[in-house]
């Protein structure tokens, strides 16, 4: 069914913990169903005033039994709640960082809601939707022996009353997610605001900024009670319509007695039994909503889960050296544009290269093809000799490190961050490292030194320091190959000639490529790529390009420090 | 509870006039069921039955449209105060955010801020909405139901009394002090999940190169560390719980009172009571199991409250009670101290910048030059000295005035969710299109943004996207077009295009006439032509003056200079 096709990548753990509870869930609503049926020989033994004894006996032992079995199906619920949970995260752990680079946004909440939203499953919907569905049916089937005209009123009245549940749950699920659409879009707009306001204040009040958020406040809220008002129909359908059967059913048995075409006994107990298993409808009308929203998060984890990611093979090749090569590549973007066209680099090992270009050239997205963060549509990424496809996920993170534009801190000590690269550094590596990276002033200035708090995203630090500590973390790493975007954006001219010292000093040891602006770090590069428009418009060392290529020769001119 | 009850009270009336609507409903639920009680003595007996049946039937299809319309109009009403709430508090936030320090930004995290944002406004939902409602259904209904079964048969609805008083002991237990614990460190295991989790997937690609490290292995250790706490949580508290579901559950319910009646002489009760008792006896117990459920949603509900009501009375930067204006376009700092956490920013800062002329403070990365131009602007008070500006403390001019009074060119340019022109327009939101394009063009941004479909009509994020050398060329035209009489620029050109950045200079240079400017550079030939520059390091104010009594002094700005210069030596330039 394609309903059900998500669940295929469901994690086996997961899957199992979900199997087992379902089983005793459906153990229980048997019981149930039964436990239900043994109370009409009851209500007709009173009504006849004959033996009760064996009746009582039969329900209070099947009681007994659906009481046990559903405890146990309860606490199997919850544990199957949270292993699903579990299951997901770690999965979801796995795969993402396969994912390709385009595919990698909005990830970020998948747990906090989605994963979350899904536990509610196993652990409060699927008892009572289970009940639902296989206690009326068993009363039903049971009625066929003792009055099957009774169990044909009762099944016909059963089927419309489970497509109206189904319209009426269809419906207030797409205005409830439409309700939640315009508090998230609400929600936003006020954190927005909330990052916006080194902006925001030096606007002033009245600024048309302040009035467009208070602005769309309102409208968000003029949708909600649009939204409110056009539930009313649908809220209580499923109720009404479960009143409305019970009343018929009444009224028209009262006249079948009347006519003395029914057992007036028999009546009673029907509808006891109907009371008795209109119930566990109505709680599901309750939970409906829940149940498919809870659903829809689940296919949408389960979603994610199945999105196509970079292969590597296990154990994979093993590279012959340091060098790093593109050939022939080729990548178009999500707009079906050209980034790069029949693009050619050549690494050595050991050697400095730059890559410099306008802004929108296509710099980032070659050097994120280089560092295997999403595949090319044509031509080969070569890594030491072999096709970089064929190494393992472990073999590339330890020939290869990269430092992108966002250095990427965590919330933790900033020695943490730093080595992470290098788990096993010692002391003496992590000050090199620092010295290296000029991290060692920010050391000294923070009071806790190593051991200070760098802020979610790093956000206790300045922009500066940041990048330092990325790069500190890039050169304790122990990979061969250094990838570094825009490496020195934030600092002051004396702090980049430091870093520049350093990877000048890395030549011979570690081969490194580099996306810079600044003429500075690239005039000691080995060999200079120029990239225009998405493909290599000159090759070459500083002297020559300098000689012999126009953009390169203004890049340089204009950003040399003292040229007005 | 006083926050949230604070926080209801305008919607007094409505949320009344909701309860009275569902009490009637609830009733009314009842009495079909009651009718049925009722009616099976007449069945009982042969045909032709008593009036009295036909009425009892007439009686139970009107309580029940009238439970249709009251269920709605009260879900309607609340759903509705509901709205209103979540509007007026998510208004209050905004004022009130505008006028936080800003350091209290920065410590939260864009993470943070979402809480209150979305999820706690979000909670209260569940609350506002659904509560008046099921605490009427939770306390009338059970009532009501037992006055009728006691007036029927007093003994056997005691008995029925004993799994309900057990359930509602039960669920006491699972909320008391003893679980307390168990709850919170799940809690604790999950939200850890929450933020490893979305760090985690917000920085994939360094996830890659350091598989089983860092940020990896401490999203993995979260799963595992919530794993345990959750299933130790069920074992402790979830049998608990499952007990009292299946003590509350129809079948034990209806077979307790079939054992009843075992104690009880049948006779003596009379089927038809007993039928009473086995329709109504469930409709006493459904509104204990939602306590199980309901309690949840409270708690959050209130803690959600606790937060939102922390942060509207978190301080804010005060507002003067007699506000005075700037008399000119002068700054002075006066013996000012600040500092962040334990970190000491700034210490002992002293200086004047004279009105029309341009001040330069230079200096090492995080010496603290960004957090003395946010000092100016308030953003932050100090914590000991004096900020002046126009010769008046900024704590005693309004915050309007002094917004208006000064023009930011800051580091972390941003754009507001409005059109080009709007965001250019946003100090000067009177400005003709032919200024707006006039300081755009000083910019280098008119040629691009007429290069885009929509033009100066096109939406930041919605319709176009601006990078990062973008938004700060779309700051300085903001800047330029502003006439505020004070100006402070942080790193105005840092991310733009080299080629550009010539151009920008020169743009803010010819502007600079007349207006008090500082500006924040490390490129130190951009400001060397400024009448004052200030050298700030490691917090103090350790050099001042102009560029050429500056460099005849063997001290920090001359070695900064010789570093810049020297590696500009280092490249031959080839004519």
């Amino acid at each position: 069914m394609s309903v059900l096709s998500p669940l295929r990548h469901l994690p086996d753990q997961a899957r199992r913990v979900l199997r087992g509870a379902l089983r005793w869930m459906l153990l229980a609503a048997v019981l149930d169903g039964l436990a239900g049926l043994a109370l009409v020989p009851l209500i007709l033994a009173w009504f006849d005033q004959q033996s009760v004894q064996p009746s009582v006996l039969l329900l209070l032992g099947l009681t007994l039994l659906q009481a046990l079995v559903s405890y146990v199906a309860q606490r199997r619920g919850y544990l199957a709640g949270a292993g699903l949970a579990a299951g997901l995260v770690s999965q979801l752990v796995q795969q993402l960082p396969r994912l390709p680079l385009a595919r990698q946004g909005q990830l970020e909440d998948l747990v906090r809601g989605p994963v979350f939203n899904s536990m509610g499953i196993p652990a409060h919907l699927l008892a009572p939707l289970v009940t639902a569905l296989v206690t009326p049916t068993m009363v039903v089937l049971g009625l066929i022996f003792i009055e099957p005209r009774l169990a044909l009123v009762l099944a016909l009245a059963y089927l419309p009353l489970f497509a109206l549940l189904r319209w009426a749950g269809r419906r207030s699920l797409a205005l409830e997610q439409l309700r939640q659409q315009v508090d998230r879009r609400a929600g936003q707009l006020l954190q927005t605001f909330a990052q916006q306001q080194a902006l925001i204040r030096s606007a002033g009040d009245a600024s048309q900024g302040q009035l467009a958020l208070r602005q769309a406040l309102h409208e968000q809220h003029q949708a909600t009670h649009r939204l409110n008002r056009r539930a009313l129909p649908s809220g209580l359908g499923f109720a009404a319509a479960v009143q409305v059967v019970f009343s018929l059913v009444l009224a028209g048995g009262v006249l079948a007695v009347a006519a003395g075409q029914l057992s007036g006994a028999l009546l009673v107990a029907v509808l006891v039994l109907l009371v008795r298993f209109i119930e566990p409808l109505s709680q599901l009308a309750y939970l409906d909503q829940a149940l498919r929203m809870a659903w829809q998060a689940l296919s949408q984890v389960l979603t994610v889960l199945a999105m196509p990611t970079l292969h590597s093979p296990h154990p994979g090749e093993q590279p012959q050296d340091a060098s790093l090569q593109g050939q022939g590549l080729n990548i178009c973007g999500e707009g079906g544009e050209q980034l790069l066209k029949d693009v050619d680099i050549h690494c050595a090992p050991g050697t400095f290269t730059a890559i410099v270009g306008p802004s929108g050239a296509g710099k980032s997205t070659l050097l994120a093809l280089l560092g295997r963060g999403m595949d090319p549509q044509t031509g080969a990424v070569r890594l030491g000799q072999v096709d970089i496809r064929q190494l393992s996920e472990h073999t590339l993170a330890n020939h290869l490190t990269q430092v992108f534009q966002n250095s990427g801190l965590f919330a933790g000590s900033l020695l943490w961050n730093v080595s992470m690269a290098r788990p096993q550094a010692t002391p003496a590596q992590l000050q090199h490292a620092a010295k290296d990276a000029a991290l060692d002033e920010v050391l000294s200035s923070l009071p806790q030194g190593w051991h200070s708090e760098v802020g979610p995203g790093g956000a206790l630090l300045s922009g500066g320091q940041r990048q330092r500590v990325g790069l500190a973390r890039a050169l304790l790493s122990p990979a061969p190959i250094l990838l570094l975007d825009e490496p020195t954006a934030s600092l002051d001219a004396r702090c980049e000639a430091r870093v520049n010292r350093s990877l000048q000093a890395l030549h011979g040891r570690r081969t490194v490529v580099l996306v810079s602006h600044n003429p500075t770090l690239v005039r000691g590069a080995d060999q200079i790529l120029v990239l225009e428009g998405g493909s290599v418009s000159g090759c070459g060392s500083h002297e020559q390009l300098l000689a012999t290529h126009r953009w390169y020769a203004q890049f340089v001119e204009q950003n040399l420090p003292g040229s007005h | 509870m006083s926050h949230l009850s604070e926080m209801l009270r305008p919607f007094r009336a409505r949320l009344g006039a909701a309860i009275a609507l569902q009490a009637v409903a609830g009733i009314c639920s009842l009495l079909p069921l009651i009718a049925l009680a009722q009616l099976a003595d007449s069945l009982r007996q042969a045909p032709p039955l008593a009036s009295s049946a036909l009425n009892w039937v007439v009686v139970a299809v009107v309580a029940s449209a009238l439970w249709l319309c009251g269920q709605t109009l009260a879900l309607h009403l609340t759903h509705q105060v509901d709205a209103d709430l979540c509007d007026r508090l998510r208004v209050r936030l905004a004022e009130h955010l505008q006028r936080l320090p800003l350091g209290w930004f920065a410590r939260l995290g864009p993470e943070g801020v979402t809480r209150y944002a979305e999820q706690d406004v979000r909670a209260l939902h569940q609350l506002v909405g659904h509560a008046p409602t099921d605490l009427v259904n939770l306390l009338l209904i059970p009532m009501a139901t037992l006055a009728y079964l006691l007036w029927s048969n007093s003994a056997l609805a005691l008995w029925c009394l004993l799994p309900l008083a057990l359930g509602v002991l039960g669920y006491w237990r699972l909320g008391s002090a003893h679980y307390r614990e168990d709850v919170a460190q799940r809690n604790g295991a999950i939200q850890r999940l929450f933020s490893d989790y979305s760090q985690f997937a917000g920085n994939l690609g360094l996830v890659r190169q350091f598989p089983s490290a860092g940020i990896h292995r401490r999203v993995q250790e979260a799963v595992q560390q919530f794993d345990q706490r959750f299933s130790h949580w069920v074992s402790r508290a979830g049998h608990l719980a499952a007990l009292i579901q299946v003590l509350l559950s129809a079948p034990w319910l209806l077979a307790w009172v079939v054992l009843g009646t075992l104690f009880i002489d049948v006779s003596e009760v009379g089927a038809v009571q007993v039928c009473g008792f086995l329709l109504l006896v469930r409709a006493m117990a459904a509104p204990v199991l939602a306590l199980g459920h309901g309690f949840d949603a409270l708690n959050n509900a209130r803690a959600s409250a606790r937060r939102l009501q922390e942060v509207l009375s978190t301080p804010s930067l005060i507002e003067p009670d007699a506000p005075q204006s700037p008399r000119d376009a002068s700054v002075e700092m006066l013996d000012v101290s600040f500092s962040q956490g334990d970190v000491t920013v700034l210490k002992a800062i002293n200086l004047r910048l004279e009105p029309g002329t341009t001040t330069a403070l230079v200096g090492p990365s995080g010496a603290g030059k960004s957090t003395l131009a946010g000092l100016i602007a308030r953003f932050m008070d100090v914590d000991s000295g004096h900020v002046r500006v126009g010769g008046v403390d900024v704590r005693q001019i309004a915050s309007r005035q002094l917004q208006q009074h000064l023009a930011l060119v800051f580091q972390q340019a941003g754009a507001l969710r409005l059109s080009l022109a709007q965001n250019i327009a946003l100090y000067q939101p009177h400005a003709s299109e032919k200024q707006i394009r006039a300081a755009a063009k000083a910019a280098c941004l008119d040629d691009w943004i007429m290069g885009l479909p929509k033009g100066y009509a096109s939406v930041v994020a919605d319709d176009v996207r601006l990078s990062g050398g973008e938004l700060q060329r779309l700051a300085i035209a903001r800047a330029l077009l502003s006439r505020a009489p004070i100006m402070l620029l942080d790193e105005p050109t840092s991310a733009t295009d080299p080629q550009t950045e010539r151009a920008l200079r020169t743009a803010l240079r010819d502007d600079a006439a007349g207006r008090t400017r500082l500006i924040i550079a490390h490129r130190l030939e951009t400001i060397a032509h400024a009448e004052q520059i200030l050298v700030l390091c490691e917090g103090r104010i350790v050099q001042r003056g102009c560029h050429a009594q500056l460099l005849a002094v063997d001290g920090l700005y001359r070695q900064l200079w010789d570093e810049q210069m020297s590696t500009a030596d280092q490249l031959e330039f080839v004519s």
